[in-house]
Formats: C-alpha cells, sequence, structure tokens
C-alpha cells in the first residue's frame, strides 16, 4: 500500500471511530467481514442524509472515497483523464448541492450517482462532440490506474457480490451489453476487447434485447 | 402501432447517448408514460449497479481537498442547500440549475431544460410559429443536433396532412391532440417511429394536433401540394 492509499484508510477509519451517529466503518481493511451488499446500500443512503440534513463533510468524504474513482472510470470513457478528473469533481458538487432532492425511497444511491455523472456526460458531449474517442493519455493513464490506492480500495469490496440487475442475461450476454450500451464501444472494438468474432458480438446483442425486451415488459406490467 | 420507446434505444438513452432532439422526445414521452418510464428506471438502476462494481480509477492527490475547497465557495441559500453557482464552473460546461425536483432523471442536455417544460406545459404560442398553409404552421427548433432536424408542428382539426414518404427515420412524439393513419390512431403522448418505407397521410383529429416532427432526411410530400410543402417545409 502506498502513501496516498494508506493516507485514505487511515483518515478514513480516524473519522469512522469518531463519529458518533454512524458507528460502522464503510470499508473494512482490517479483516472484519465486508458490509453485504444491502448494508452497503443504507450506508450510502445514510451518508446522503448526513450530508443533506447536517452537512456533513465526513459523510461526504466516505462517500466520495467509495464512488469518486468509479465515476472517474466512467467519464474516462469519453474524456482525457484529467478531463474525467474535473468531471468527477462537478459530480461531486452537484452530490453536494442536490443531496436534499435524493429520494431514497426511489433509487439506490449508485442510481443517482450515476444519473448526475449520466448528466454531466449529456452537457459535455453536447460541448465537446466527443462522440467515442479517447484521447491519448487515456492508454498511458489506465497502467497509472493500476496503482494500489484502487487495489486496496477494490479488493475491501471483493466479497461483496453485488449481482447486477441484468440478472436475467448470462454472463456472456451482459458483457457484451454492457460493453455496447454502458462503455459505448463500438461492435467491432466490443468484439475486440472480448475477443469474439463480430457475427458473435451482433447475435449476442439481438438474442440479450429479445431478453431485455421481455423482462422489461413484464416488469412495467 | 408502436406508440412506445424500443429497450434498444431505451438503453442508449439511459446513457446519454441519443441525440439531442430523440433525447427530447424521449424525455417528454416518458414523462407521459409509466411502462416506459419504468424501464427507464430499472436500465438506470443496473447502469448504477455497474457503476458501483466497475474498476476504480485512481483519483489525483488533493482532490478531496480541493473539491471542499470549492464548496466552500458555494453561495449557501437558508436551507444549507447551496444554488448553482456559474462561476464556480470554469469549465466549458452549461450549468442550469435543476432546480429542486427529480429532474435529474431526465436524460437530456441540461440547457434543453427549458425548452423541455416549455413543451411539457404546452407553453408555445409565443414560439414563431412560420405558416406553411392555412391549417399547418412549424417552428423549426434549434438543439444543435447532429443528426436530427426538429420542427413542432401544429395542425388544425381535421386537417389532412398531405401525402408524404420518410426518405430517413422520422419519429414523432404528439405533444396535444391526436392524428390517425394506417397504423391507427395517435394520441398526446404516443412516441411514433417510422422508417423510410412508409408513406402515409395521416389525418388530424377533432381537437387538433400539435406534435414535435424529428427527421433526419427531409420529408418529401407526394401528393398535388407536395411541390409546395416540399418548398416551404424548412426541414
Ligand atoms: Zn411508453
Amino acid at each position: 500500500m502506498n502513501m496516498q492509499a494508506q493516507r485514505q484508510v487511515n483518515e478514513n477509519l480516524v473519522y469512522w471511530s469518531a463519529h458518533t451517529i454512524l458507528r460502522q466503518p464503510i470499508y473494512s481493511f482490517m479483516g472484519e467481514p465486508s458490509p453485504s451488499k444491502a448494508e452497503q446500500a443504507s450506508l450510502c443512503k445514510q451518508y446522503i442524509h448526513a450530508i443533506a440534513f447536517e452537512q456533513d463533510k465526513n459523510a461526504y468524504k466516505a462517500l466520495y472515497i467509495y464512488f469518486a474513482p468509479k465515476v472517474k472510470t466512467f467519464f474516462k470513457q469519453h474524456a482525457s483523464a484529467s478531463h474525467a478528473e474535473e468531471m468527477t469533481h462537478e459530480v461531486f458538487i452537484r452530490v453536494w448541492q442536490k443531496a436534499k432532492t435524493y429520494q431514497a425511497d426511489k433509487a439506490n444511491v449508485s442510481t443517482w450517482i450515476f444519473t448526475i455523472a449520466r448528466n454531466l456526460k449529456i452537457d459535455l458531449l453536447r460541448q465537446k462532440r466527443i462522440v467515442e474517442v479517447k484521447l491519448e493519455d487515456s492508454q498511458s493513464d489506465l497502467h497509472i490506474a493500476e496503482d494500489d490506492v484502487h487495489e486496496e480500495l477494490v479488493s475491501a469490496y471483493d466479497k461483496i457480490k453485488l449481482t447486477n440487475n441484468f440478472k436475467y442475461l448470462s454472463n456472456e450476454q451482459k458483457n457484451v451489453i454492457l460493453k455496447v450500451y454502458y462503455e459505448d464501444k463500438s461492435h467491432q472494438l466490443a468484439a475486440q476487447e472480448l475477443g469474439l468474432t463480430l457475427g458473435v458480438i451482433k447475435s449476442r446483442i439481438r438474442s440479450s434485447l429479445k431478453v431485455l425486451r421481455h423482462h422489461l415488459r413484464n416488469q412495467s406490467e | 402501432m408502436n406508440s412506445h420507446i424500443d429497450t434498444e434505444l431505451l438503453l442508449n438513452y439511459s446513457n446519454g447517448n441519443v441525440e439531442p432532439a430523440l433525447s427530447l422526445a424521449i424525455a417528454l414521452h416518458q414523462k407521459q408514460c409509466k411502462p416506459c418510464r419504468q424501464k427507464i428506471a430499472a436500465i438506470e438502476s443496473s447502469y448504477g449497479q455497474n457503476l458501483e462494481l466497475s474498476e476504480a480509477s485512481r483519483i489525483e492527490n488533493n482532490s478531496f481537498e480541493r473539491l471542499t475547497a470549492d464548496l466552500d465557495k458555494l453561495p449557501t441559500s437558508d436551507n444549507g442547500v447551496s444554488k448553482t453557482s456559474k462561476s464556480l464552473y470554469k469549465k466549458n460546461i452549461d450549468i442550469v440549475d435543476f432546480g429542486e425536483d427529480d429532474t435529474l432523471s431526465y436524460a437530456i442536455a441540461a440547457i434543453n431544460r427549458p425548452l423541455f417544460n416549455q413543451l411539457s406545459d404546452f407553453n408555445y404560442d409565443d414560439f414563431e410559429w412560420q405558416k406553411l398553409s392555412s391549417k399547418i404552421s412549424s417552428v423549426a427548433l434549434e438543439l444543435y443536433d447532429p443528426s436530427f432536424k426538429v420542427n413542432l408542428l401544429r395542425f388544425s382539426p381535421h386537417t389532412k396532412i398531405p401525402k408524404h414518404t420518410h426518405l430517413g427515420k422520422e419519429f414523432t412524439y404528439v405533444i396535444k391532440g391526436d392524428f390517425k393513419d394506417h397504423k391507427g390512431k395517435h394520441n398526446a403522448g404516443d412516441f411514433i417511429a417510422c422508417d423510410g418505407s412508409d408513406e402515409h397521410k395521416p389525418i388530424v383529429g377533432t381537437s387538433g394536433c400539435v406534435c414535435l416532427a424529428i427527421t433526419d432526411a427531409p420529408l418529401h410530400f407526394t401528393g398535388v401540394l407536395g411541390p409546395i410543402f416540399n418548398r416551404y417545409a424548412s426541414y
């Protein structure tokens, strides 16, 4: 663990031991059991509540440490690393500003943060017309991204088996759907990255959409 | 007849990957349509989970300190929630205050929110309507859309819309009133996708009709009045 990661961990633990309302640490670096998916979701909701009604910077920081590295990854699909950093910054400005508008009964915090990031992305795309190209430096940044800072953050969550909502898709189908619709990859690029032929990609998209159309329709009825 | 939005389009819309004009129509439709709204919510929830599961990128040193320093610069209102400060966002991103409702859920550009609000409130009488005929008028909306032209069209009751074909894709969102064509009756709130092979001559209902017409190629009127409409339709 490098200094940065150690510092983040330490600060985090200091916060959680000192805080009076939410005693449970968000991360379990010391061998305690990881929070379950439901516990994690509920913790995040408590953070938002604390941000909204107590302007609690500590809760804000906990949320930041958990989500910011992932939000940055989201923006790196469309922008350079430095731009992705700025966009992440903007997302968390809004998290602070809009915390009171979050409706805990309607959506998970991850969904809410996703929509904030997504809307900023729309504004970014509108301004910049960056449709699919990553800028040059995103390649080299990928290596830095493997830095142990996030490895620590991620490994703490390895045991949380969050099941994706696309549960009615096979893993193969899900991978293709997320590459194409979430990561905005072309069919060609998705084929390369998944080591599949273009034909297989196209047929998996067709079959996945069939499943999704069916499932989502049933869900709405 | 399909008056809802296809799942594939919703998958793209929910991730912000649909052109501005089409996004606007989808946003308007889902506001009126519970099934589509629920589908979008399910997709957004999946994307949210995927965000939570995704790889972490390294965040720069001191980024949190920089963030809190910026928060301190935000003017705060009396309820402790900051109002948007334009000056803070030196980046070239348009910042429009989303207001206090849950409007974050609309996957449209912030800059298009005012137009969205006007259209969903039927507040378009002050637009600069151009008369195409005694019964049809139109406003071209500028959304800086790279792919689509967007026109607001208003038809008097019982108007027979000249026979036309769609050279490319056309999407229609019915804002008010209704019309019918060979596919059936289309009511306020319906979202209709047409492709290049459709030739139709819709007939407007008893209370007239206002709709948003989104086309990636000019409408081509084929009937007797065709040449006139083709000249004046500013698609
Ligand atoms: Zn619908």
